[in-house]
This record gives structure tokens, C-alpha cells and sequence, in this order.
């Protein structure tokens, strides 16, 4: 087998990291790729890349769709009991995160309208799960990311009964260990009175946080002088 | 099996089936063409609300865009993620 070159080795690294710990990206990150050739527009598309798969993984496992593509790679051993890494204070997050905005790359002017399109979507509207409720699940989304901004800007977002503790613990999980989520999350928010549409609404929901509080934690790097 | 309902393509109304026909229709690499010839389980996954699934699928299909990365290393970005989130897909 071939082994990875030090592009690919980079590449692979960003995308666990902006993964795993996206609080943790700072200027030293994109420095990396930069120092194996990525160019600037690289960066910021490896910033989404890496961002969006981290709705299509929630999304798939929250709503537990089977995976119906070829694959080559051979199937993975899941560990259900694995951890979520812990998170720095709140004291230590950067405070120019803020992934209730809707993130601008400056070479990706093309996705800019789409990207507002798909965040109003989610946000601002009333159907299947209300304002408020939109807003305690990317509140508690963002808080497990460590986005400042988010948190701030939704900050008197307190759950005030059974069903809302029920969808900021679902976005807490599904945030912090996607892997564990299962059939019995989905039964638990259907025992709070949530029907299927609002159970998709509220996963692709916490995903799209997932992916808009990722993205800028990748621009706010990226607007640090490296 | 499903956590939620998921509608599929000869079930779909017409709004849906539209929405689907749409995704189809895009250009994309072969390897993203699921087996069966329908809409692929992600997209499908998004089926009870056809303008989410537009929408979503219309932004997230950006990533395809720009001219830093090539395919293959788009993959093994998505790969990785993927992998990391202990996530097939």
C-alpha cells in the first residue's frame, strides 16, 4: 500500500482535528497545510469540506439511514462507549467564534447566498419546532463546541420544561458522541410529542450548527495572522 | 432500520419526487451514484421535508466547488471526518 504523502498526511490531520476538537484550529493549523502547498482557496475548501461532513455524519446517524453506497474501505467497529474529548472552560474559548452568523469565506463568494438560504431555514421559523426551540438546540450544539459567539448570542436560552431538557440533551449528544446516537434518542423526543418531520427538523438542525460553528472556528484561524 | 420515517422515491409526492429528480440530475462523481439508481440514503434521510432537502443539498454541494483541492483529497477530508465521528458514510 501506498503511503500517504505529507499533502495527503495534512489533510487527513486538519480533518480529525477540525473534527474532534474544533476549538482547538488556530492559525498553526492552516499553516500546516499551507507549508505542504495547499493554496488559500485549499484552505478555506478543506474549512468546508471538513465542516460538512460533519452534518452528513449527525444526519445519518441521527435519523439511522443505512449506508447504500460501494465502498472499497471495509466496514468499521463502532465503540458506542467511546468519549467525547473534554472540553476547555468557557473562560479559554475564542471569543471571535460565532457560528450564529452565517460564516463568509472570502474566496467562496458563491456559496454565500446558499449558505444563508439553508441557515434561515433552520432558524428562522416556526414550523414543527418553534423559534425558541430552534434556538435551544443550536445553543446547546454550540456550547459543545466551544462557540463563543453562539452561546452569547442565545444566552438566555435556558430549557423551562420536560420537553425542551429533552432537545437540549439530544443536541448535546448528538454533538458530542453522534456515533451513540440510536432509534431509542428519536423514541425519547417522540415521548415528548415531537413527530418525525420535527425529529428530522431537530437533527438537521444540531448538524448544520455542528457545521456552521466548525466553519468558524476555521475562519476565525484563518483571519489570524499565521 | 430507520429511526424515523424515510419516504421513499416510488412512495414520494410529487413536491418530493421532484426534489429528488433534481438531486439525481446533478453531475456528480460515479462512486456518489448509489447501486440501486435512486437518491442516496443521506439524501433520502432528508425526505420528509423536500425543501430542506433542496436546500441542504444545494449548500453543502459547494464543497465540490473551487479549484484548491482535487477530488481525491475532498474524499479524504470527508473520509477522515467521517472516520473520526466513527460514521460510514
Amino acid at each position: 500500500m501506498q503511503r500517504a504523502s505529507p499533502r495527503e498526511r495534512a489533510l487527513g490531520g486538519f480533518a480529525v482535528v477540525m473534527t474532534e476538537a474544533p476549538w482547538s484550529i488556530d492559525a498553526s493549523d492552516l499553516d500546516r497545510l499551507r507549508a505542504v502547498g495547499v493554496s488559500e482557496d485549499g484552505v478555506e475548501q478543506a474549512i468546508c469540506v471538513a465542516s460538512f461532513f460533519n452534518y452528513y455524519t449527525r444526519v445519518a446517524d441521527g435519523t439511522g439511514i443505512t449506508f447504500d453506497y460501494e465502498s472499497p474501505l471495509p466496514r468499521i467497529s463502532i465503540d458506542l462507549t467511546r468519549e467525547a474529548l473534554p472540553r476547555p472552560p468557557r473562560s479559554d474559548w475564542n471569543p471571535a467564534v460565532d457560528g450564529s452568523r452565517v460564516p463568509v469565506f472570502p474566496r467562496r463568494a458563491f456559496a454565500q447566498a446558499l449558505l444563508e438560504e439553508w441557515h434561515a431555514y433552520h432558524l428562522d421559523r416556526d414550523a414543527l419546532l418553534s423559534r425558541r426551540e430552534r434556538r435551544l438546540l443550536a445553543r446547546a450544539a454550540a456550547a459543545e463546541l466551544c462557540d463563543a459567539g453562539a452561546v452569547a448570542r442565545y444566552e438566555d436560552m435556558s430549557p423551562e420544561d420536560a420537553r425542551e431538557r429533552a432537545l437540549v440533551a439530544y443536541a448535546t449528544k448528538l454533538t458530542r458522541t453522534p456515533w451513540a446516537v440510536g432509534a431509542a434518542d428519536a423514541a425519547a423526543l417522540r415521548a415528548h410529542g415531537l413527530d418525525d418531520p420535527a425529529i428530522l427538523a431537530a437533527i438537521t438542525l444540531v448538524a448544520h450548527q455542528n457545521t456552521f460553528s466548525r466553519m468558524h472556528h476555521g475562519l476565525a484561524a484563518l483571519a489570524t495572522a499565521g | 432500520m430507520p429511526h424515523i420515517r424515510i419516504v421513499e422515491v416510488h412512495e414520494a409526492d410529487a413536491p418530493l419526487r421532484a426534489v429528488y429528480d433534481a438531486v439525481l440530475s446533478r453531475p456528480i462523481p460515479a462512486v456518489y451514484r448509489a447501486p440501486h439508481g435512486g437518491p442516496a440514503g443521506i439524501q433520502r434521510a432528508h425526505s420528509l421535508d423536500p425543501e430542506l432537502l433542496r436546500l441542504t443539498f444545494a449548500a453543502t454541494g459547494t464543497f465540490h466547488r473551487g479549484e484548491g483541492l482535487s477530488w481525491a483529497e475532498r474524499e479524504l477530508i470527508a473520509a477522515s471526518a467521517s472516520r473520526t465521528n466513527q460514521c460510514f458514510y
